[in-house]
């Protein structure tokens, strides 16, 4: 929620990249998971492979990839983006005097 | 047990809203953009694999799963735009945003162009996909018309403009452009 509400503008790139990775990661899971679920119920051996295929390049390339990239929201490198110390010290203290955090 | 008398009903919504913080209410808007992003996600991964396809069996089979995104992009569209609406009007829970804000404004003119522009490119999917289940029982063979249907760049123009829009509204939403 802080990095929602109480964020500095510097990370608001950083904010965009998890998000959008995030919904990667979440859109190609949703596409395993049904082409798989359509293999386990087909009984087309050629649909099988297609689909499982489908399946297995998904998630080498999108599920692995978003799922790495959207977990890193805000590593310790960050703070060479985000600014000093004290500008997100002060970002924190205004986000608190407008009742954010 | 009968029905609770209005005025019951109506504190126990008071009582609801008092218990809800902006977070509850900002977290179901959320949730909203999730299932409309990664459904639009989901969406373009299955309509890229049926594109490099030629059999119809296989065409109907990829395009048939992009139902399941297809809902996700419906239910998350109308709970985001519901959560978003509410959260700009419970002003007084979120301070400093207000539904007139320029930029929540063009966020909901964006949200109205991404649902048309992407209602127009999977109607032709639509096409596509009721095509390929025709010719998948009626001998599965290759065919011009599906190929065409299936590879369409207007669909693919339309359905990716919708998308790009959609990415818009949330450089809109983390930005905030004019916000306090």
């Amino acid at each position: 929620m802080l990095a929602i509400f109480g964020r500095p503008e510097t990370w608001n790139w950083l904010l965009m990249f998890h998000v959008l990775t995030a919904f990667v990661l979440v859109g190609a899971s949703l596409v395993v998971t049904s082409a798989s679920l359509m293999a386990a119920r087909s009984a087309d051996q050629n649909l099988v492979t297609m689909l499982r295929g489908v399946a297995f390049r998904t998630n080498l390339v999108l599920v692995l990839l978003g799922g790495s990239l959207a977990e890193k929201e805000y590593p310790d490198e960050s703070r060479h983006l985000a600014g000093s110390m004290p500008e997100r010290a002060s970002a924190l203290s205004q986000a608190s005097s407008r009742g954010y955090c | 047990v009968g029905e609770l008398p209005p005025e019951t009903t109506a504190s126990e919504w008071a009582k609801l809203r008092r218990r809800m913080s902006k977070y509850d209410w900002l977290s179901f808007h959320l949730l909203g953009a999730v299932f409309f992003l990664a459904g639009a996600v989901a969406f373009h991964v299955l309509q890229l694999c049926a594109a490099r396809r030629e059999r119809p069996s296989e065409i109907a089979s990829l395009l048939g799963l992009t139902r399941v995104p297809e809902l996700a992009i419906r239910v998350g569209a109308v709970l985001a735009l519901a959560f978003g609406i509410w959260l700009a009007y419970v002003d007084k829970e979120v301070p400093h945003y207000t539904i007139t804000d320029e930029w929540i404004l063009a966020a909901i003119g964006l949200w109205v162009f991404a649902n048309a522009l992407g209602e127009r490119g999977a109607r032709i999917y639509h096409e596509a996909r009721a095509l390929a289940d025709r010719l998948a029982v009626d001998g599965d063979a290759a065919s011009t018309q599906l190929r065409a249907l299936v590879r369409s760049p207007r669909a693919a123009m339309l359905v990716w403009a919708s998308t790009g829009t959609v990415v818009a509204i949330l450089v809109l939403m983390i930005w905030k452009p004019g916000a306090p």
